[in-house]
């Protein structure tokens, strides 16, 4: 009696899970919830402001807002992914910034003068041995990777108020300017189209690499991952230094579009990123999610932000609606996922 | 995949200990009992030499001030830390409750302190059932939260509010005998919260849900309900703190705060506690608020550079939770996994 009530529940569980592995395409809207969230967001954004929103200056400019947290948000996911979190993305971003500004600058600043393909490469390496460090400690100690990077965040930020002494970088090289400003096709501004290359630098990297697939090993389950034999401080170190990369990338964006970086500017730059991840439905215990939900996060949040300002909402109060839409978006992504494993 | 994987390395299953490590484990465990409190000692000594300001009734009064601000949000972020979260919220809060109670203390007087506690509480209510029901994880949940109560403060008020009230004022500027009222307040939160840990079963709850929760609930402990617990305290003293900080200032300023979740974590982690939860004394936890004012304190006497003191700071919350961390690791290894 007692052995075959076990066994009825083993075949019980087994059934379960078989049935949890097939995808139930009939519950999946296409394309993913997210998806059909933005669609409606806009909408209803068409709706409120009577066709305003949906005018093609209007949209090219929600568009040319995201650029910049939209490549931080990939860094930022790749953090994710990988089971962690990067807190010093918007401080890495803004030193890389004032560093390339900065060397490529006619006038005198704090870092010596560059040529400026060497200038932006010093960015982008800057923002490479950042993610390094994060990458080294969070990969060979215990230490979750949020404190890690909390303490590189503070640091970051007083080296980057101490070398400049506090003062902001003007005039980068006119070429930095004239590719934020330049429309291609008469429309679509350039800081877009390098976004749009870098979501897919980031969709090669995590679908078509050997290390993408150990990327989502070790987010999904860092035991079995070792156990399998791979290298987890190296891919940790891997991510947190594409994290890096990337985000001296949306720093430089940043300097493009602004033409003028101030060390306090990105206040909200960590925030943003996190805010665009976990809305686009990226699972925060790492392991899960797609570079299509970080874009599709980053652009909910700003035609979010895009129809609030046309509405005239206080900016004060957007802040607090951002962080509405924050916990309900991942407490419905989390429902809806659990729903669908069930 | 997992064929393709093995050819990449041998598995590293955990390394054995050589013998250095293990006599410097054993030095470190040992003296990991009272390290705390060597360093706080340690600091002071610093202090004593590096300023001849350090030690004087002044200082030591401004000292006190501070940290009972600081050491009230930092029980707050003890009791949600051990309990395995974390609360980004509280200096959100601070900076809300700091802008309902000196909105409010013109008409109401003393009952605008318990009004910003209870808004505290609810912050933290928010986030309780947004980790509890929403099954949000903590740091997600408390920066929604943050953006929240940083958004109410602006709305209450987006300029700030000068208190005129002495009642609030008062509480600031009173003292009994040497001891300023603020840092009597602070003592009796952190005697009461003690007994409340020690001497009730929730208390107890509260390390069984950090230390594991699943064996927690196993066991019968109502998780969820610890788990809103430990946030409405916490929201309700940073409520307090929010007060206290007003009176303080003199005044309530929306975007005041920004930064003070991370000062509390780190006062938290430097008094010994550890991040995963379950574990750490609440005394040692107050200590380490002192510590981390001390050395912010002692920076300023010797006309440290602000920015520099940032680097500093980061640098010594790093070491503060790496070190540990490590030797901990290393003492455990071949007993755990991951």
């Amino acid at each position: 009696m007692n052995v075959s009530d076990s066994t009825r529940t083993e075949v019980k569980k087994s059934e379960q899970q078989i049935a949890a592995e097939e995808p139930r395409t009939g519950r999946q809207l296409p394309g993913g919830t997210m998806l059909w969230v933005l669609l409606a967001l806009c909408v209803l954004a068409m709706a409120l402001t009577k066709g305003v929103f949906i005018r093609p200056s209007n949209l090219t400019t929600v568009l040319f807002q995201s650029s910049v947290i939209g490549v931080l948000a990939i860094a930022q996911a790749f953090a994710v992914l990988c089971r962690g979190l990067d807190l010093s993305v918007g401080a890495t971003a803004i030193f890389s910034a004032l560093v390339v500004g900065g060397a490529s600058s006619a006038t005198d600043s704090f870092v010596p003068h560059l040529p400026l393909p060497l200038a932006i490469l010093a960015g982008l390496v800057l923002g490479l041995v950042i993610g390094a460090v994060n990458g080294f400690l969070t990969g060979r100690t215990p230490v979750p990777a949020f404190i890690i990077t909390l303490s590189t965040y503070l640091v970051i930020v007083g080296v980057t108020f101490l070398v400049t002494n506090a003062s902001p970088v003007n005039n980068p090289d006119p070429l930095i300017r004239k590719f934020g400003d330049a429309r291609i096709g008469g429309l679509i501004p350039a800081p877009v189209l390098a976004w749009l290359v870098f979501i897919g630098i980031g969709y090669l990297l995590l679908n078509k690499t050997k290390y993408g697939a150990m990327l989502y090993a070790v987010g999904g389950n860092e035991t079995a991952a070792r156990l399998s034999g791979v290298r987890v401080p190296r891919v940790k170190l891997l991510t947190y230094g594409t994290a890096g990369v990337f985000a001296a990338v949306a720093g430089i964006l940043f300097l493009a579009r602004t033409g003028t970086v101030l060390p306090s500017d990105g206040g909200s730059f960590m925030l943003d990123s996190i805010a665009a991840v976990a809305v686009g439905g990226i699972s925060l215990n790492g392991g899960k999610g797609r570079i299509r939900d970080v874009v599709l996060g980053v652009l909910i949040l700003a035609v979010a932000s895009n129809l609030m300002n046309l509405m005239g909402v206080s900016q004060y109060l957007q802040a607090a609606v951002q962080g509405a839409i924050i916990l309900v978006a991942v407490g419905a992504n989390l429902r809806l996922a659990k729903g669908r494993a069930e | 995949m997992s064929t393709e994987m093995t050819s990449v390395s041998t598995p590293a299953t955990g390394r054995v200990g050589t013998g250095p490590s293990r006599v410097w484990s054993r030095l470190a465990g040992g003296l990991s009992a009272w390290v705390v409190e060597g360093l706080f000692l340690l600091v002071v000594l610093i202090g004593f030499i590096a300023s001849p300001q350090f030690l004087t009734t002044f200082n030591v009064d401004s000292l006190l001030h501070q940290a009972a601000i600081l050491g009230v949000l930092a029980v707050g972020q003890y009791l949600v830390i051990i309990s395995g979260g974390f609360d980004l919220s509280v200096g959100a809060v601070v900076a809300l409750t700091g802008m309902v109670s000196a909105k409010s203390v013109s008409e109401m007087g003393l009952v605008s302190l318990p009004l910003a506690v209870a808004a505290g509480g609810m912050m933290g209510l928010l986030s309780g059932l947004a980790v509890t029901f929403g099954r949000i994880p903590p740091f997600v949940a408390t920066l929604g939260v943050l953006g929240i109560a940083r958004g109410l403060a602006f709305t209450v008020g987006n300029q700030g509010v000068i208190i005129t009230d002495q009642t609030i004022l008062n509480i600031n500027e009173a003292s009994v005998g040497p001891i300023p009222l603020v840092a009597i307040i602070w003592l009796i939160v952190i005697a009461l919260v003690f007994a409340f840990l020690r001497l009730t079963r929730t208390g107890t709850y509260f390390f069984a849900i950090g230390g594991n929760a699943d064996s927690a609930r196993l066991a019968g402990v109502p998780v969820a309900r610890i788990r809103i617990i430990a946030y409405v305290l916490s929201g309700c003293l940073a409520g307090l703190a929010g007060v206290l900080f007003a009176a303080r200032s003199g005044s309530g300023s929306p975007g005041i705060a920004g930064g003070w979740e991370l000062d509390s974590i780190a006062a938290v982690v430097i008094g010994g506690v550890s991040l995963f939860g379950g574990s750490g004394s609440l005394l040692r936890a107050m200590l380490g608020t002192l510590i981390y004012l001390m050395l912010t304190n002692i920076m300023n006497l010797a006309n440290v550079d602000a920015y520099v003191q940032n680097v500093l700071k980061g640098v010594l919350i790093l070491a503060a939770v790496t070190i540990p961390a490590l030797v901990q690791r290393r003492r455990s290894i071949g007993r755990t996994s991951s």
